[in-house]
């Protein structure tokens, strides 16, 4: 989960948040470099003393001063294509979750097995144990099956809302009256956060997400004991 | 207590433990003692002062780059060639025993 010293990704949980991960190093030491190079030009402008005032035009250095951005943006520019077409790639989900925005509570529907829904809402602070986490946790969790594809559904059903997960890597908007689908899978077992990425109220910082990740026996148990309540 | 060389330290920047972001330990150590070689190197060549330093810093990053660009390249393959070895692990021991695999096993004696 996101801590207060998090500046840059959280851990991932999901291989597509390491490739996400992966790229955003990658870009970062392009620009670390950049950074470092030009911090190290103007330095070295307080030292030098190259002074011609009758100066009016360079071709060369100005070819070379197009150029080379424009190769270094390739070198961004075609990892970062190659992750936007991984991230649309089509694949068999195993478990379809079905999820609703409201004001001010997700709802969650399993439907593949047994018509399994829930509401989850946010533990208020005044109900909450010693081994809660404060305006994060939730009474009904999302469980899921780790290294399984799981199929998301999202909309909602009254204003914009956004169902977000940041060690998944997955953020996608709740609109109602539509159904936007998104797919991922854990490969590790854990319980991640996440936080209605969408005005949507007075209460949209107080929706949080809860998604539990465990072995697939212990997901079937999980449904058979959800379907008998 | 470390045993036979096994390196457990983190180096966390913002709360990211860059110990363990592939390819990066490397990249700066090359690019550090490169820019450190050349930019000595010259000094002891020419004693120029400024041009030295010049030569240091853009070696550091040229070195650098260079060096991720590559390890970054190579490690993408890799971990694709073993995803796919995976799936191929996985497919065969779901097709073990089945008319499958021996429709298979006769195209590879073809091959």
């Amino acid at each position: 989960m996101m801590t207060w010293k998090t500046l840059m990704s959280p851990d991932s949980a999901s291989p597509l948040m390491e490739q996400l991960t992966f790229l955003h190093d990658h870009a970062l030491m392009i620009l670390l470099m950049i950074t470092v190079l030009v911090g190290y030009l103007m330095a070295s402008l307080f030292v030098n003393k190259f002074n011609y005032r009758y100066l009016l035009e360079g071709q060369t250095i100005e070819m070379i001063w197009t150029i080379l951005p424009a190769v270094i943006l390739i070198f961004i520019a075609l990892p970062s294509l190659r992750l936007l077409y991984l991230l649309d790639e089509v694949n068999n989900p195993l478990v379809t979750v079905k999820t609703i925005g409201h004001q001010w509570y997700w709802s969650y529907e399993y439907t593949d097995f047994a018509n399994i829904e829930f509401d989850s809402y946010m533990i208020p602070s005044n109900e909450m144990e010693d081994y809660h986490f404060r305006l994060l946790d939730v009474d009904n969790r999302i469980a899921v099956p780790y290294n399984s594809q799981i199929r998301m559904i999202v909309t909602a059903a009254d204003v914009l809302h956004s169902w977000t997960i940041p060690t998944l890597g997955v953020k996608i908007d709740a609109t109602p009256g539509r159904l936007n689908q998104i797919s991922f899978l854990l490969n590790r077992t854990g319980i991640f956060f996440g936080q209605c990425s969408e005005i949507c109220g007075a209460n949209h910082s107080f929706m949080p997400i809860v998604m539990e990740s465990i072995s697939p026996e212990c997901f079937i148990s999980w449904i058979y004991n959800m379907s008998e309540i | 207590m470390a045993e036979g060389g096994e390196m457990n330290k983190s180096f966390k920047i913002f709360g990211t433990d860059v110990s363990k972001m592939p390819c990066f330990r490397n990249s700066y150590l090359y690019g550090i003692g490169g820019g450190i070689g050349i930019g000595l190197t010259y000094f002891m060549l020419t004693s120029r002062t400024k041009a030295s330093c010049h030569f240091g810093v853009a070696s550091f990053a040229v070195i650098t780059l260079s060096y991720w660009t590559q390890c970054r390249y190579n490690y993408s393959k890799l971990k694709f060639d073993m995803a796919r070895t995976q799936e191929l692990m996985k497919k065969h021991s779901m097709y073990e025993g089945t008319e499958m695999e021996k429709k298979l096993q006769g195209k590879l004696k073809e091959a």
